[in-house]
């Protein structure tokens, strides 16, 4: 079939030709805000997080500490326990030295971001967060890290209230 | 005890507020294209014609719903349609009351399957199905080769 | 279950912006597929729309909106989207409707329109992500596969340039397919691993660009292969897999594609396949980015953990070697409408078992080809093996 039809359906736009008027458009800015419930779960590690702390789920059929916490274990398929706190140290477990802002939008500066397994949780559990007060070139994969947390004043109650993972000292 | 049963206020919890933003450009397409060039230049309105069934659609389209092939002859919509039902929308989509109230209608002509979703230019209270009605269109010159560029639909005739 | 064929198959091009509206793109690629399985709509029994987000086309409800197009108005119709997994699945769930016997034929049709979506359709991929965990860090969409990358790389030691060599290869397969976005016979090395860096690991040709278009495959039972004569031009679903890992992709080690592994074992139990390697000839694994290709031949069995770049290396992937790999030119050459990549996966299994493949044919004699898609965050994994 392919070899016996010689031309595809399909017209081809430029770039241009949108915004230029060659074909009808119309535009749409739709217009939608929301309010997400935290549920359970997030409220408490969110009011954690505005305390400089850290927070998971234990659960007794895995006998696993579940971060972040969630009020269910999707390997047992049953309510978790208890709250137990974790520390805000850990290990870089991938990264990405960005030059695309959220925009995909080029900058210069890099973001170092990736995932970090939190100490205190059960294995590989983590979560996604920037680095800082290290350059592209110290970042890596093992990396032990230590949150750096926002002024007590400054907080709010948000993955924010940790500014970035910093190389955790003397360890 | 399952933890939704422990649930005893939903306002105990945190809300997150956010915005999608998002922006759109739409092409009109092929057979669109073609309807609303004529209609911006030419302040025609067309429909189109499966030559496998004779069926004839408008808005027009690029293919048959009924026979599924590709359709590309164009005929000229009667200058009257009908109306096929009506609406009267006192709230803009946010529910704030309009200062005066819109009537809308779905607008039928003989012949044609489908038809127009639009404003009728009359009083709530003139509002029925089985007007007969033409549309109005902007100006030459005003036109940007859209829906819009029909201002609506006002009764025909006397 | 009953045996069920591929008997049809069509794509429009595909390219950054096509003027067709989304309706007008799946009508194209559903005539096509038509026309080849020499059917009409109404000897369609029941028709399966894939579609990816809605926030791409910018419609909500996008499967009801392309119903007209698909040919599904007055029939069983229902959409499928398991996100850049639905260029294969909703080829599964078509399978479903024929093995069942609840249909003998069945209309699989998958559309794409990311340029509605302005500037990119980057900016809507925002909103994948977890409101309250990921988006306040306002993450770009190409970070998750930056560290998915990464870790892939660094936990093998793999090397860059045989992540790149995808790329090339993916390329330069996709000269001899008419619909590809990206098709480029002179591409080197070191064109990919100069290109501009945009999240390291990630280079800008290591990624598949976002374009619009349509597929679509007819599906029909062997009785109705053997009634209408199609038996010349049938390639059989020997068997289909899919499974899903879990949302919290922070928690999962992102060095091996656990799900695809479970999904291909499911389809290669169906299929009566327990050495992948020697009983598939050739594979059209999901390739968005080039080290996916890698990632996931590992997760089909096809390569042990960590060689699927030395495979790469030494040309075993390339279309004259070995195992064949995207032949088809894949989502880096012939682009990345998500769901329409339905186009490049079963599609060039189709064409390459019928011996239709033209420019793009295999040299040697196929008779079993594996192809897999992968989507959602980084979870998904749907496999469906074909054959003669």
């Amino acid at each position: 079939m392919t070899a016996r039809i010689p031309r595809f359906p399909g017209v081809e736009l430029g770039p241009k030709d949108l915004e230029s008027g060659v074909v009808t458009t119309v535009r749409y800015r739709p217009e939608a805000k929301f309010a997400w419930s935290a549920g359970e779960a997030m409220t408490r590690f969110l009011a954690e997080l505005e305390q400089g702390r850290l927070i998971a789920r234990e659960c007794k059929g895995c006998d696993r500490i579940l971060f972040p916490p969630r009020m269910f274990c999707e390997e047992c398929y049953r309510p978790t326990d208890a709250w137990v706190y974790v520390r805000d140290t850990g290990t870089i477990e991938t990264y990405s030295i960005s030059y695309l802002d959220t925009d995909a939008r080029r900058i210069t500066e890099p973001i170092l971001v990736g995932v970090v397994s939190i100490d205190g949780a059960s294995p590989k559990m983590g979560m996604m967060h920037y680095f800082g007060e290290m350059s592209k070139d110290d970042i890596r994969i093992g990396m032990r890290v230590q949150a750096k947390w926002r002024a007590a004043r400054d907080r709010t109650g948000s993955v924010l209230d940790i500014e970035y993972f910093r190389p955790m000292r003397g360890g | 005890m399952p933890f939704t049963e422990r649930t005893r206020d939903p306002r105990a919890y945190r809300h997150w507020p956010g915005h999608v933003e998002a922006d759109y450009l739409y092409t009109s397409g092929v057979a669109a294209d073609h309807f609303f060039r004529e209609l911006r230049d030419h302040g025609r309105l067309l429909g189109a014609r499966c030559t496998k069934c004779g069926r004839q659609w408008v808005p027009p389209k690029l293919f048959c719903e009924e026979c599924f092939v590709e359709v590309h002859d164009w005929v000229d919509l009667p200058r009257e349609g009908r109306v096929a039902a009506t609406c009267v929308v006192r709230v803009d989509p946010h529910g704030t009351p309009l200062g005066t109230p819109e009537v809308w209608g779905f607008i039928r002509f003989q012949g044609f399957e489908g038809g127009f979703v639009h404003r009728l230019l009359i009083s709530p209270t003139r509002a029925r199905a089985g007007l007969t009605v033409r549309a109005v269109l902007k100006p030459d010159g005003a036109r940007s080769g859209a829906i819009t560029d029909i201002e609506g639909f006002a009764p025909a005739g006397p | 279950m009953r045996k069920v064929a591929v008997v049809g198959a069509g794509m429009t091009l595909f390219r950054r912006r096509l003027q067709e509206t989304g309706k007008e793109l799946s009508f194209e690629a559903a005539r096509m597929a038509l026309d080849q399985a020499r059917m009409e709509i109404g000897d369609v029994d029941a028709v399966i729309h894939g579609t990816a987000p809605d926030a791409f086309d910018g419609v909500h409800m996008k499967g009801e909106y392309l119903l007209d197009g698909s040919g599904g108005r007055r029939k069983p119709y229902m959409r499928v989207f398991t996100g850049g997994g639905t260029g294969v699945f909703s080829a599964i769930a078509g399978y479903w409707h024929v093995a069942s016997g609840l249909a003998d034929v069945a209309l699989v049709v998958n559309e794409e329109k990311m340029s509605s979506c302005q500037p990119h359709p980057q900016s809507v991929f925002a909103y994948i992500w977890d409101p309250i965990l990921d988006r306040p860090l306002r993450p770009n969409l190409v970070w998750i596969f930056a560290m998915e990358m990464n870790r892939y790389m660094t936990v093998h030691g793999i090397p860059y340039e045989d992540i790149a060599r995808v790329a090339v290869k993916n390329k330069r397969n996709a000269v001899g397919h008419p619909c590809a976005q990206l098709p480029d016979a002179n591409i080197t090395l070191e064109d990919v691993m100069n290109s501009e860096m945009m999240a390291w690991p990630v280079r800008r040709l290591d990624i598949s660009p976002p374009s619009d278009g349509a597929a679509a495959v007819v599906l029909a039972s062997e009785d109705v292969v053997r009634k209408r004569r199609l038996k010349d031009q049938a390639a059989w679903i020997k068997g289909v897999g899919w499974c899903i890992d879990s949302t919290m992709w922070t928690d999962r080690d992102l060095v091996f594609p656990e799900y695809v592994n479970r999904a291909a074992k499911m389809a290669y139990a169906q299929a009566k396949i327990d050495r992948p390697r020697k009983q598939i000839d050739f594979a059209e694994p999901y390739d968005p980015f080039d080290y996916k290709e890698l990632h996931h031949l590992e997760g089909l069995g096809l390569a042990e953990k960590g060689k699927a770049g030395l495979m790469t290396r030494e040309g075993i992937t390339e279309r004259d070697g070995a195992l064949p790999v995207c032949p088809s030119g894949g989502l880096l050459g012939v682009g990345n409408p998500i769901a329409a990549t339905l186009g490049i996966k079963i599609g060039e299994l189709y064409w390459q078992l019928t011996g239709q493949a033209g420019k793009r044919q295999i040299p040697h004699e196929v008779h079993t080809g594996v192809t897999q898609a992968w989507g959602d965050l980084m979870q998904y994994g749907c496999v469906v093996v074909m054959g003669t």
